[in-house]
C-alpha cells in the first residue's frame, strides 16, 4: 500500500473516492461539491455535480444529483467499506457565475437545493456546508483527518 | 459526435487565419506585439480536460463571449489577474504601473479587449464559413483558471462528453504577460456550416 500522500483532482461531473493518508481536491463555480467522509475507516470522496436532474440518456451518473448521489454513497459503502450510520457529508460551491451561461444562471441554488433533499433522504447528516456568492471555490479534502480546506476567491483559506 | 480528420484540417486553416487576425488587432490596440505562442484545434474529453483545468489555481481574468446566430460559438480570453491591470496601462497609453488594482477602468477595457477580439474572430468566420456571427456583449469575471474555463465549457459539457476546442497562446511584447483564448464552436451548427461549403465528411 501506498503510504505517500497523494491529491487527486476530480473533474466536473466526476467523482473520487480514497483513503487515507491521501487527499482529494477541486474546483467549483455554480457546481456542488459534495464531500462524504467515514471517521471510522478514514475513507472519503468528493461528487461534483453539475445539474440538480438527469436529463434525457445521458449515461454519466455523477452530473446529476439525482443519479449521481445515491451512486456515490453506494461506491463509498461498496468499495470504501464505509458505512451509513457514520458517514457524514460536508457541502460547497453553487456560485452564481458569469450571465453568458444563460440558463445555468441560478443553477447553483436549485443543485444546492437538490442536494440537501437527497441527502435528508439518505439519512446522511451535514456537518459543515459554504455556499453561494459570485466567485469559485478551491476545495480539499484531508482523508487523514476529514477536514475540509475551502478557499473562496480573494478570500482567506478556512477548515471545515 | 465525432469530427473528422478532414474536417479538423480546414477548421485548422481557418481558425489560425481568425486568430492571426486577432493578435493583430490586438497588437494594434496595445501598441504592442501579442505573438501566438500557440494555436491548435483538437477534440476533447469533458472529464479529462476539466479535471486538468481544476489543478490550476491561479489567479486571472476571464472575457466571455457568446456568438449567436447560425452558428453557435463562445470565445474565452483568459489572462493573470496581474496582466490585466498591466493591459489597462498600456490600453489607456500611461506608464505601467499607475493602475495598481482591478477597478472599473481595468473592467472596461478587458471588456473592450474581448469586444475587439471576438468582432475580428467573427468577421474572419463570416467570410470563410458564410455563418452568421453576432457578438454578445462581453462578460467579465476574475477567479481561479479552472474556474473560469469550466464556465466556459459547462453547459456543453451537460449535453455532450466531448467538445472540440480551439486554443491559442497570446505573448504581450515586452511584458511577461501570456493570454490564453479558446473558442468553443457548437458541434451541431458548426457540421452544418461544413456540409454546407461542401467540406468533405
Amino acid at each position: 500500500m501506498n503510504d505517500t500522500p497523494n491529491i487527486f483532482t476530480v473533474g466536473v461531473g466526476d467523482a473520487k473516492i480514497t483513503k487515507s493518508p491521501h487527499h482529494l481536491k477541486t474546483l467549483l463555480g455554480s457546481c456542488i461539491g459534495i464531500v462524504l467522509y467515514d471517521p471510522m475507516v478514514k475513507v472519503g470522496g468528493i461528487l461534483h455535480i453539475m445539474l440538480p436532474k438527469k436529463t434525457g440518456n445521458d449515461s454519466k451518473l455523477t452530473k446529476y444529483a439525482d443519479t449521481g448521489l445515491p451512486f456515490f454513497i453506494a461506491q463509498l459503502i461498496k468499495n470504501g467499506g464505509a458505512t451509513r450510520n457514520s458517514m457524514q457529508a460536508k457541502i460547497f460551491g453553487g456560485a452564481k457565475m458569469f450571465e453568458t451561461a444563460g440558463n445555468l444562471i441560478n443553477i447553483g441554488e436549485k443543485n444546492e437545493q437538490e442536494v440537501r433533499k437527497i441527502l435528508k433522504e439518505e439519512g446522511i447528516k451535514i456537518v459543515a456546508a459554504k455556499t453561494g456568492g459570485t466567485k469559485g471555490y478551491n476545495i480539499l479534502l484531508d482523508t487523514a483527518t476529514g477536514n475540509v480546506e475551502c478557499r473562496i476567491f480573494g478570500e482567506p483559506v478556512c477548515i471545515y | 459526435m465525432v469530427i473528422s480528420p478532414e474536417r479538423l484540417r480546414m477548421l485548422e486553416i481557418i481558425m489560425k487565419l481568425s486568430i492571426d487576425n486577432a493578435s493583430r488587432a490586438l497588437s494594434k490596440t496595445l501598441r504592442t506585439g501579442a505573438k501566438i505562442g500557440l494555436s491548435k484545434i483538437y477534440m476533447a474529453d469533458f472529464n479529462a480536460t476539466t479535471e486538468k483545468m481544476n489543478n490550476d489555481t491561479r489567479e486571472m481574468t476571464g472575457i466571455i463571449v457568446n456568438f449567436k446566430g447560425n452558428l453557435g460559438c463562445k470565445m474565452l480570453f483568459m489572462l493573470p489577474l496581474e496582466g490585466s491591470i498591466i493591459l489597462t496601462d498600456y490600453y489607456l497609453r500611461q506608464p505601467v504601473g499607475t493602475t495598481k488594482e482591478f477597478n472599473d477602468d481595468t473592467e472596461s477595457v478587458a471588456q473592450e479587449l474581448g469586444n475587439i477580439l471576438a468582432s475580428h474572430i467573427s468577421n474572419t468566420l463570416v467570410s470563410d464559413f458564410n455563418a452568421k456571427l453576432l457578438p454578445e456583449p462581453p462578460q467579465v469575471h476574475n477567479d481561479f483558471a479552472g474556474i473560469i474555463f469550466s464556465s466556459l465549457v459547462l453547459e456543453q459539457g451537460i449535453l455532450c462528453d466531448q467538445l472540440l476546442l480551439i486554443e491559442s497562446i497570446f505573448e504581450i511584447c515586452k511584458t511577461e504577460i501570456s493570454c490564453y483564448l479558446f473558442l468553443l464552436p457548437e458541434l451541431a451548427s458548426l457540421e452544418k456550416l461544413l456540409d454546407a461549403i461542401g467540406v468533405q465528411k
